[in-house]
């Protein structure tokens, strides 16, 4: 089996990478890669950066919740409403829970950074968090 | 009792075991499960054997290779004497483990797995012939079946992991083809000096990092200087820019440098 690298997966997290790759990267995360590496830190946040954005854009104003459930539910929706494989497989959701602690070390860090944000209820406002998302590039810096 | 005993190791195939009589000092150093600790602790026992009226008292010693297993494993009375049953257990340790049970039975006393194990280690093997208490076995059976499911479980989660492996190795492959047959994009430009302006407002030595980046990003929105001033008071007071301008306006409209002096004082 062909197994991708880590040297693959940065570059493809400085490009924009097609959909589905985000949400294997979630699904994944902790797994070797074929060069024996794990799953780049800066690839997993863009990944949860990248189903967020997509989750939160389209609605209106206001203050969006970035609770464990709420970006569980991101997550399983992106794989889902992209047809990825596996998105509505049992794995998917009991993996994605083990995953949570993980995923939800980054938004933590990023509502951190927001301002008016309502750090108890990890609330912050929609239209900070689609510009702090769009602009985000974890891997800017180790790009290949 | 030693009547008993002897029947039933006759009744066993056990012919050849001659007792001879131990102190309980003796059988500490002959059986490594007997500790004196147990003595007091293990008053069922003792009534047992009192009612038994199994005095002087009757141990089995199966040998099981190096090491020496006690039945049963407990001595209550630390002035008693023992008659002790050396039974060699070599090639024969499921029957001896049938032995154990059964003069555990003739003793009244409970049947415990370990001790059965110690004699004869396949769990398997003695549940198939009776030995191990069923209720053992259920355990197992079901503590079994529970691993197998695990794993059956945990290979399933396997054979997706790699599912999903091949799924992702498939999609960096069709990503790494499309940006080759793309020609290649301008270097993006730095976040936060895309304009001179920008460059300008970057290039103050003076100021903070994080002011710059603020400035140059409420500046880049701004319609004008009081719409600049209004979002930076919204930014810095979490209020909305449209509350901000009320406020700016009452500022330029009602501010007299005259009466600021209280201000300063």
């Amino acid at each position: 089996m062909m197994l991708p690298t880590r040297e693959a997966l940065l570059r493809a997290a400085s490009a924009g990478a097609s959909p589905c790759i985000w949400f294997y990267v979630t699904l994944l995360l902790g797994r070797r890669l074929r060069d024996g590496a794990a799953i780049p830190k800066c690839v997993a946040e863009t990944a949860v950066a990248r189903i967020l954005l997509w989750y939160v854009r389209d609605g209106r104003g206001g203050m969006v919740s970035l609770k464990a459930s709420a970006v569980r539910r991101a997550v399983l929706s992106y794989g889902r409403e992209h047809r990825c494989r596996f998105a509505d497989h049992e794995y998917a959701a009991a993996t994605l829970s083990k995953h949570m602690r993980i995923l939800m070390a980054f938004v933590r860090g990023w509502v951190r950074a927001a301002p008016r944000a309502v750090t108890r209820h990890l609330a912050v406002d929609r239209q900070w968090l689609v510009e702090f998302l769009t602009a985000h590039r974890p891997c800017a810096s180790e790009a290949p | 009792m030693l009547e008993e005993a002897k029947r039933l190791l006759e009744a066993m195939g056990f012919r050849d075991v001659v007792p001879y009589a131990a102190t309980p000092q003796r059988l500490m150093q002959i059986c490594q499960r007997i500790d004196a600790a147990r003595w007091s602790r293990a008053r069922d026992v003792a009534n047992v054997i009192a009612e038994f009226g199994a005095a002087p008292y009757v141990v089995f010693v199966m040998s099981v290779g190096q090491k020496k297993v006690c039945v049963p494993d407990t001595i209550v009375d630390g002035q008693g004497l023992y008659y002790v049953h050396e039974v060699d257990c070599r090639g024969r340790t499921v029957q001896c483990a049938d032995l154990a049970r059964a003069i555990l039975d003739l003793l009244s006393l409970p049947v415990p797995a370990e001790l059965l194990l110690a004699i004869h280690p396949d769990a398997n093997e003695l549940c198939a012939y009776g030995i191990l208490p069923p209720k053992t076995c259920r355990r197992r059976e079901e503590r079994k079946e529970e691993e197998k499911e695990r794993l059956e479980t945990r290979k399933g989660d396997d054979a997706v992991e790699e599912e999903l492996m091949r799924q992702l190795e498939k999609e960096l492959q069709v990503e790494e083809k499309q940006q080759k047959t793309q020609p290649p994009a301008p270097p993006p430009a730095p976040a936060a000096a895309e304009t001179p302006a920008d460059e300008a407002i970057m290039n103050i030595r003076t100021w903070p990092r994080r002011d710059k980046e603020l400035l140059a990003y409420l500046a880049a929105k701004a319609r004008g200087f009081d719409d600049l001033l209004a979002a930076y008071l919204a930014e810095e007071f979490g209020c909305t820019v449209e509350q901000m301008h009320i406020l700016v306006r009452r500022i330029l409209k009602e501010v007299d440098c005259r009466n600021l002096y209280r201000l300063e004082q």
